[in-house]
């Protein structure tokens, strides 16, 4: 077929061109015929194949075909033709482009072989998602849009830093295995860690995510942090430090969690909490570790998507996503009631769903390697997932008090695309071989056995018995219209205002300087002589790698400089 | 006319609106978790460290840390809690969602 002499990325923007002249009728057959094809390919793809141009002297490797690819690529194609069937109803052009070229980049960044086209992938998905929420319209939405793509790119220019300063100590580009010891592979990590929403660097998912359009946010939940995943996979498996980093990341989105309002928030913090299930399984490194990290990205795209897109149904009928204007929808939206249901059982790794053989293989290997505390860790977040996706996302939503609202249930094709991904999560969690035998090595685990399913039961069901005498007592913190701060205050309120009394200081300062200037008018004249006079130092001849470096740099200062309008 | 509409949404989870349906539910599922308890001396365990080597460490473990988590969250939520509107208009919070972008009124939509 001519097909497998082209990247399949290509495949993905094939719309763009089209989306001119074609009405969003035929577009949207489109959305959903290009992942279909695209995953076909995938699975009939040979193992190291590789497809490698020539670039202005570098060699690009623009598919790099392994299993590791393979499985993050199908997931990827998986997750577009779901939300994609999900966003059937959208007549936005916009939206329709944004999400296939978004989920092209995703999959044209798996598929790279070396860092400087994952560089172009990386920020492509950073440009194109950011419509996913402009897309909303509002005013709200534009600065919250703003705020996102300005770290995404600031993501991206760190690692071209990155890859620059690595090139020059290596003179290589190959995306394959760092250690993170030299500065230039702390930047790539650093990069990685941005969009993978490590502790600290994590706001601008919680943030822009609920800014997003109803399908928009399906879309959002699946790439981004999934790709970041993939590359410290690629990168750093082993990495000690990631151990306590996927640690810390389970921990404290859980009690933000329980108290935040907005469902698609809490949703959000409930996908950080599990992106550092992951991030463990990639510090431990171990095969069986990695392939935790695989198969449990595969399922929490699923069961994930699945949450989003019944709380998006929600929002679409009602208006709202927000826990205290909710409540008592199982009335009319049982439907949704029941794969939100099945979304939480899948996250929660109740048996016989698909967390349940996922995530415990990353566990498993947790005490063979002998973190104890990291897991004790990981069964208390466990129970935190239990706590919000599983119990709070459905219960304030659907059951809880009777909220007055009688919306309609979801439309047909969200019905089936919530359908469709509900089947997806009880099939791997019945039969997981079918995904353990995608995974980048050979499994050799059971997930049935019977002390880890009562164990399993145990924790969860006493977690649960815990809900109902809390809820009996009435001590549940309770739904208000309200919103937490984390530290985003840091770069959204104090340092905008911390800025405007610098310039005001600076003013100050400037007058005074006006005074003593021609004093000093001497002085500086000749230091600046001897910097960018004839010989000076920083008139060298520079080569072009370095200028591109410091124009990273420079762009990063101005978008960092520039949060503070924002 | 409010008994027509209870009526005719009525579906497979409307005898949760029966309390006392509902309350044996919960006595069914307090029942199980005894069972689920006393279940350890049952089977082949398999504890990896020391303190899971405790009798119903899981059932213990998953208890209080929940209660742990609710109360903990109850201490944080005292310290981060803003109004809706904390932020403006730069954030989506405090906006209603644009109405032409859903759609409360029609079976099917597209």
């Amino acid at each position: 077929m001519f097909l497998n002499s082209i990247p399949i990325f290509l495949l993905f923007f094939l719309v763009m061109p089209f989306s001119l002249i074609m009405p969003w009728k035929i577009i949207r057959v489109f959305l959903l015929a290009i992942p279909i094809v695209g995953g076909f390919q995938i699975l009939n793809m040979e193992l190291g194949s590789s497809y490698t141009i020539n670039f202005m002297g570098l060699n690009l490797e623009l598919v790099r075909f392994d299993k590791l690819t393979r499985i993050f690529s199908l997931i990827f194609c998986l997750a577009a033709f779901l939300g994609n069937l999900y966003a059937w109803h959208v007549k936005d052009k916009v939206q329709q482009v944004a999400s296939i070229v978004y989920s092209g980049a995703a999959i044209g960044a798996v598929f790279a072989g070396d860092l400087v086209t994952l560089f172009f992938f990386w920020e492509g998905t950073a440009i194109a998602s950011v419509f996913l929420i402009w897309a909303r319209r509002t005013e709200g939405s534009y600065y919250t849009g703003m705020r996102y793509l300005i770290i995404q790119i600031i993501s991206g220019l760190i690692l071209l830093m990155g890859t620059i300063l690595h090139y020059k100590e290596t003179g290589s580009i190959a995306f394959t295995q760092f250690e993170l010891q030299s500065f230039a592979s702390w930047l790539i990590f650093i990069s990685f860690g941005i969009k993978c929403a490590f502790p600290l660097l994590h706001n601008w998912l919680q943030d822009s995510y609920p800014a997003a359009t109803v399908t928009g946010t399906v879309i959002l939940s699946a790439f981004t942090t999934k790709l970041a995943v993939y590359a410290l996979a690629r990168s750093f498996p082993g990495t000690e430090i990631l151990i306590y980093i996927g640690a810390a990341m389970t921990l404290f989105p859980i009690f933000f969690a329980e108290i935040e309002n907005d469902l698609r928030r809490v949703l959000a913090y409930s996908l950080n909490n599990q992106l550092g299930f992951m991030v463990v399984g990639i510090g431990i490194g171990t095969e069986m570790a990695l392939n935790g990290t695989a198969s449990h990205a595969f399922a929490h795209i699923l069961y994930k998507a699945l949450l989003f897109m019944s709380v998006g149904a929600v929002l679409f009928r009602t208006g709202t996503s927000k826990a205290s204007e909710l409540g008592g929808l199982y009335r009319t939206m049982p439907l949704t009631a029941i794969f939100c249901l099945v979304g939480a059982a899948s996250i929660s790794a109740f048996p016989l769903f698909s967390g349940f053989v996922t995530k415990s293989l990353i566990m498993d290997q947790t005490a063979n390697q002998h973190y104890e505390l990291i897991w004790f860790v990981l069964v208390f977040a466990s129970a935190g997932v239990l706590s919000h996706s599983g119990i709070k996302v459905p219960f304030f939503a659907f059951f809880s008090h009777d909220s007055g609202l009688r919306p309609k249930e979801a439309p047909k094709h969200m019905l089936l695309a919530m359908g469709l991904t509900s089947a997806l999560c009880i099939i791997i969690g019945v039969a997981p071989v079918i995904l353990y035998d995608y995974l980048p090595y050979e499994v050799n685990y059971k997930p049935y056995t019977s002390y880890h399913v009562i164990n399993q039961l145990q924790l969860l069901c006493f977690a649960i018995l815990s809900f109902i005498l809390i809820k009996w007592f009435k001590m549940l913190p309770k739904e208000i219209r309200s919103i937490n701060i984390d530290s985003d205050i840091i770069y959204r309120k104090a340092l905008p205002i911390s800025l405007a009394y610098l310039v005001f200081g600076l003013k100050k300062v400037a007058k005074s300087i006006t005074e003593i200037r021609n004093s000093f008018g001497y002085f500086i004249i000749t230091i600046l002589q001897k910097l960018i006079g004839s010989d000076g130092s920083i008139s060298r001849i520079w080569s072009t790698g370095n200028m591109v470096l410091w124009i990273a740099i420079v762009l990063s200062l101005i978008l960092i400089l520039n949060y503070s309008t924002i | 006319m409010e008994e027509k509409e209870l009526n005719k949404s009525k579906n497979f989870f409307s005898w949760l609106e029966d309390p006392k349906k509902a309350q044996i539910l919960i006595l069914i599922f307090v029942i199980f978790c005894v069972g689920l308890f006393f279940a350890d001396f049952f089977y082949d365990r398999h504890p990896h460290f020391s303190a899971d080597k405790v009798f119903g460490f899981y059932a213990i473990y998953g208890f209080l840390m929940f209660t742990f988590i609710i109360f903990a969250s109850k201490v944080l939520r005292f310290f981060v809690i803003r109004s809706e509107n904390f932020y403006g208009e730069k954030a989506v919070d405090s906006e209603d969602y644009p109405k032409e972008q859903i759609n409360m009124e029609e079976d099917n939509v597209s």
